[in-house]
């Protein structure tokens, strides 16, 4: 039964990784209409950032984490400026090729500046893992589950209950009639890239500690995002959180149990069967669109 | 400015790699370049033919009157990015020997191609280095998958191949002609950390995590043979990240030693995987799962105090004159890149290729250096000694057991 039980205080740590990323793809996604492929190495520059802030100028904690916040909303809207809005009335596959494209460029960048030796950040909270019974909880783990929850619930107020939220859904659901409204739709769709980047960044420093910091290390942990959000329902803010902590364990689970190498297989065909039941993923609204 | 930025990398072949490695396929640029082409085969046919035809060697590829073009791909980007650190090696060799006057007069030169640890991008890349690129011979690819990717073509044009960068079975149970290994087998390093854990360790129950290819069943394979038993074995995928079930299971399976067959990324997650849950177990883990650079991102609680197989020898014993010789050169020629077991392993596939280029009687052709290579016996490198025959091939024999204290590979105190 131990193992049960460490297999899921486990996946929840990973899994609240997994929510970060598939928050910030839905965020960007609610305002955009883009899914952003470039998330994993937009992520990984963030944390190479924090790095370099911490390890190369000798910035104290507070101020690097202060420069990571700050540069990873910097890189999000200057992202979206440069080049999605090129892209904005294009067709879906055009904006795809334009993340893919950000995806291996950014890549391609932070391996010729930093190099691909694994680095490392400390952890955000220090000290022996939690013992609950005979299961630990890593403390950094449980530091991300705690901040997944709270950002993910300040989130939800600000888009349910605050003027701004109200107009970045304005814009999520119809930009020109948004527009007509008297609402900056260009400024909505920068916020919602600045606060997307944000967020995969946060992700990204908060788990480098526990692998290792490259430019390609979060190339895995975005498909799993990836799975998190559509298995919550693209756009649904509660459907990523819970979608990233499911499959957070359910692949410690399939790990565990059935195969540690066909971790990835399995949560695929559970989504599979997961959108086969309910095509619109857990928290998924159907959409009816007339042509 | 800044110490990292040192790792910008613009010299030849590594920024085509890139280009090629993520295939991009611009139609503009691919009519530039086969316009470019055309223009080259028409003007170029008079200038090519009066600079090589002219010289006895111009039959054999990648050999002029002054200069030998080795070629190798290797992994400078990807999950086992630390590897293009062997590049280092061969290049520092190379620049040693040139110091000297090259071999026979003629400069050592080598084409270093990213293959992003991608069988695919492996195959291009050495069908460029030998179709377009002309090399003579390749001297350490790297990795199992990609290494196996690229034998037919290495078999098609008959390009001798020394050092490969693996162990694994395939390379050893079959003898190409044209093969020659510098590493010592997979099966061979298994075994030896099999025994150290049983009969030296006298660990009770082990638990065994292997990638799931040539590479970590070879090394697993090995480990059996020993004689030694896994009480868990458990395959990962190379590219995996999380490994809280993995160690998850190691432990509550209640086992006092693992041993972890793992590339550099991989081995250093399930690391702090097994610190998160406060799993201390001996640790033994194959040569090529990290290095000493890499150990700031490994929790130094599962580190400090593991064990590691080895042929390349402690790089801190300076008094070792190979290894004082290495590091010397490698801060002579290559200062920006660690003078590395990476490294080393490029530094000892050199070592044995330029033995090969020195032992040629007559004109150097293909078959004439590895006629050379088959003749080479008791030759002193980096990581031991090597001799080959026309039906040995094998490279080193002799693997050791190392452990890993405060940072540093040392002979074990226990």
């Amino acid at each position: 039964m131990t193992l049960f039980f460490q297999l899921i205080v486990s996946g929840l740590g990973f899994g609240a990784v997994y929510a970060l990323g598939a928050i910030s793809l839905t965020v960007i996604f609610n305002t955009s209409n883009v899914v952003n492929f470039a998330s994993a190495s937009l992520s990984s520059a963030v944390a190479l950032l924090m790095w370099l802030a911490l390890v190369r100028l000798h910035l104290s904690v507070v101020l690097a984490w202060l420069f990571a916040l700050v540069a990873a909303m910097v890189i999000g809207a200057v992202v979206e400026a440069a080049f999605l809005r090129r892209v904005e009335r294009s067709s879906l596959i055009v904006q795809i090729v334009m993340t893919l494209g950000l995806l291996v460029a950014i890549e391609g960048l932070d391996g010729a500046l930093y190099g691909f030796n694994p680095k490392t950040l400390p952890h955000v909270i220090h000290g022996p893992s939690i013992a609950i019974g005979s299961v630990f909880l890593d403390r950094n783990d449980a530091f991300i589950l705690g901040l997944t929850l709270v950002l993910t619930l300040v989130l939800y107020l600000v888009y349910q209950r605050t003027r701004l939220g109200l107009a970045l859904r304005a814009v999520a659901s119809d930009r020109d009639v948004a527009s007509l409204m008297g609402i900056q739709t260009q400024r909505m769709v920068s916020l919602s890239w600045a606060i997307g980047v944000l967020l995969a960044g946060v992700s990204a420093i908060l788990i480098a500690p526990s692998i290792s910091l490259t430019p390609t290390f979060m190339e895995n942990v975005a498909v799993f995002a990836f799975a998190a959000a559509v298995l919550g329902g693209f756009g649904s803010l509660p459907g990523a959180l819970v979608g990233g902590l499911l499959i957070g364990v359910m692949s410690n689970l399939i790990s565990g149990y059935l195969s540690n190498n066909l971790q990835l297989t399995f949560v695929f065909l559970m989504i599979l069967l997961v959108l086969y039941i309910r095509p619109n993923g857990l928290f998924g609204k159907r959409v009816m669109s007339r042509q | 400015m800044l110490g990292e930025f040192e790792n910008l990398d613009f010299r030849r072949g590594s920024d085509r790699s890139r280009w090629r490695g993520h295939n991009v396929k611009w139609p503009k640029v691919v009519l530039a370049c086969s316009t470019l082409g055309l223009v080259a085969a028409a003007c170029g046919s008079s200038s090519s033919t009066g600079t090589t035809a002219t010289t006895a060697a111009a039959a054999t590829p990648g050999v002029t009157a002054n200069s030998i073009l080795f070629g190798e791909t290797t992994p400078k980007s990807g999950p086992a990015a630390l590897y293009g650190q062997q590049q280092a090696g061969i290049q520092a060799y190379f620049d040693t020997i040139n110091a000297q006057g090259g071999v026979g007069g003629r400069k050592l030169k080598l084409i270093a191609l990213d293959d992003q640890y991608s069988p695919p991008v492996a195959l291009q890349d050495t069908k460029t280095l030998i179709e377009q690129d002309h090399v003579f011979a390749i001297v350490q690819t790297n990795g199992t998958a990609t290494t196996e990717a690229n034998m037919p073509i290495y078999q098609q044009f008959g390009v001798p191949v020394v050092g490969a960068g693996t162990g694994a079975a395939f390379f050893y149970d079959t003898l190409r002609p044209f093969f020659f290994n510098v590493w010592p087998a997979y099966t061979v390093e298994g075994k030896k950390l099999g025994e150290f854990a049983t009969q030296t360790l006298k660990l009770n129950k082990i638990g065994v995590i292997y990638q799931n290819d040539d590479f970590g069943k070879s090394l697993y394979q090995g480990f059996q043979s020993s004689g030694a038993t896994a009480a868990v074995s458990i395959p990962y995928d190379p590219t995996q990240t999380d490994f809280s079930s993995a160690v998850a299971q190691l432990k509550s399976a209640g086992v006092d030693g693992v041993v972890i067959f793992a590339i550099p990324g991989p081995a250093i997650s399930i690391m702090n995987a097994m610190a998160a849950i406060n799993f201390h177990p001996k640790l033994l883990l194959s040569q090529v799962s990290v290095a000493p650079s890499s150990y700031s991102a490994v929790n130094s609680s599962e580190i400090n105090g593991s064990y590691i197989s080895a042929f390349i020898p402690p790089l801190t014993d300076s008094t070792n004159p190979q290894v004082a010789t290495f590091l010397s050169a490698m801060k002579q020629y290559q200062p920006s890149t660690p003078a590395s077991v990476f490294a080393a392993w490029g530094w000892e596939a050199a070592q044995t290729a330029v033995a090969g280029l020195k032992a040629v009687h007559g004109p150097l052709t293909r078959a004439s250096y590895i006629a050379a290579l088959n003749t080479l016996t008791n030759l002193q490198i980096l990581g031991g000694t090597i001799s080959y025959s026309p039906t040995d091939h094998a490279g080193l024999k002799n693997v050791t057991v190392l452990e890993n204290i405060n940072g540093h590979r040392v002979r074990p105190t226990a």
